[in-house]
């Protein structure tokens, strides 16, 4: 996977509520939670980081296995990528609608 | 990493938690039109500042809401108003907007749909021009309501008529409905129309009558019910109404109340920070004490079952929060006579 800035989309609602991020996909009307380390993942997403910024804080915060974490991280970004929650670029997201 | 909820589920957490998850702002009193029925005493209130409406939503933000609904008066009277809904959905706060609809341009139907707005809901008393224009007291304005509607759907944007019924309107239903189903829109009615926040009652001489009632309550559109009564839990762990553990509404200049209908105002956001007055207010905290065996006149009464009383219509129209519903007693003794019981009952909200 191509190391991209990450945004979240403007198609997105979303909240950080007790730690627990939850995700309406507004032209889905679908409605997601994410458990604590998506929830981190979320909140790191800012269009201005990339996705290796995400991983790396994600693999010091947890001091887990880098391999392992690096795979299952990759692989939720993709996923909330195919589903239209982010969105990808290769320079930083500009604009005050990026801050999600 | 992820799991499927249904918007009830992050309702019902946000009971649980006390989150106002779903706020409803007025953003101004004024309004272009002059509608018979308008709940509102003063339309000269133009609103906050946009500044103040950026602090607003930063607050909004910090206390947890997932949506709002923004409202009038007429919401697009204000030239700002884009700019405000700009700022609910740059900070990913899903937006619905109340409106008549008669300002929406094509520009501003697109720049809705560019920026995700969950609903727009138009007011709309009936299906031709006479009836319509007669409630508002506005020639032309049903044509732009329609415009409107048009526009909105053109840009893919969900939209649900609105429809407060009167005695005047309800011989309209039938073509109203059919009107809905023809722009393919959802229809919702409100089988009560309030008095004004200030306490005037005038408005309630247009409610349905007693007979127009007895013919409307029977479709399910109209009163969603059951021939068969619900369980009755035990009352001592069911408040009158959750808009208070999950709600609020902020008036155009700052005042939070639970709900726009429960005139009992916690504090200001000028003042005080939305999450305060919503967390620390003695109003709200004195409220989220309020349990269904408390209500003075409703533990024990026969019509519990049948009734959907209002906490704030109680307030507002028989002067005690605590008190009978005279509206809502109408309405249950009506039910009975029927032999309805609502789906849903707002006397038993169970925490
Ligand atoms: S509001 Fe009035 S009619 Fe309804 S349950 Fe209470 S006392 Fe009975």
């Amino acid at each position: 996977m191509e190391d991209l800035y990450l945004a979240k989309g403007i198609n997105v609602s979303s909240r950080i509520i007790n730690n627990v991020a939850y995700i309406y996909l507004e032209d889905r009307n679908d409605l997601i939670s994410l458990n604590e380390t998506g929830s981190e993942v979320w909140r790191l997403v800012n269009g201005k980081r990339r996705t290796s910024d995400i991983v790396d804080h994600i693999i010091k915060c947890y001091d887990a296995e880098p391999c392992e974490v690096r795979d299952i991280i990759y692989s939720f970004i993709l996923d909330l990528i195919g589903k239209g929650a982010l969105k990808t670029s290769s320079v930083p997201f500009e604009g005050v609608m990026a801050y999600g | 990493m992820d799991n499927v909820l249904e918007v009830r589920d992050l309702t019902r957490m946000a009971i649980k938690e006390v989150i106002p998850i779903s706020v409803l702002i007025e953003v101004c009193h004024t309004c272009n039109e002059n509608c018979i029925h308008c709940y509102l005493a003063d339309h000269t209130r133009r609103g906050m500042t946009t500044g103040q409406y950026e602090m607003l939503f930063d607050q909004l933000v910090d206390a947890g809401t997932f949506f709002v609904i923004l409202t009038g008066g007429e919401p697009f009277m204000r030239r700002d108003f884009m700019e405000i809904v700009r700022m609910a959905r740059r900070r990913r706060i899903s937006v619905t907007i109340f409106t008549n609809g008669t300002l929406i341009t094509e520009q501003l139907a697109r720049e809705l749909a560019s920026l995700w707005v969950q609903e727009v809901h138009i007011s709309v008393y009936g299906a031709d021009a006479s009836i319509h224009d007669g409630i508002t007291r506005v020639p032309g304005s049903f044509k732009k309501s329609m415009t409107a509607v048009d526009l909105l759907k053109k840009n893919g944007i969900t939209v649900r008529f609105k429809s407060p019924l009167m005695s005047r309107t309800a011989d309209g239903i039938s073509e109203l409905k059919a009107l809905a189903e023809s722009k393919d829109v959802d229809l919702q009615f409100t089988a009560v129309i309030t008095a004004m926040n200030d306490g005037n009652m005038a408005t309630t001489n247009l409610r349905l009558t007693d007979a127009q009632l007895k013919d409307l309550l029977l479709d399910e559109k109209i009163d969603s019910h059951t021939s068969q009564a619900i369980e009755r839990p035990s009352t001592c762990d069911c408040v009158p109404c959750d808009t208070v553990y999950n709600g609020g509404a902020i008036d155009p200049f700052g005042n939070v109340f639970p709900c726009n209908q429960l005139q009992v105002c916690g504090g200001n956001v000028l003042e005080q920070s939305f999450g305060d007055i919503w967390s620390n207010s003695f109003a709200f905290r004195n409220l989220r004490e309020m349990r269904v065996d408390g209500l003075d006149d409703c533990d024990g009464c026969s019509l519990f079952l049948q009734c959907t009383r209002c906490p704030g219509l109680a307030l507002l129209e028989d002067g005690d929060i605590r008190g009978c519903s005279s509206a809502a007693k109408r309405i249950a003794k009506i039910r009975r006579s029927l032999g309805t019981y609502p789906l849903q009952n707002h006397i038993f909200s169970k925490i």
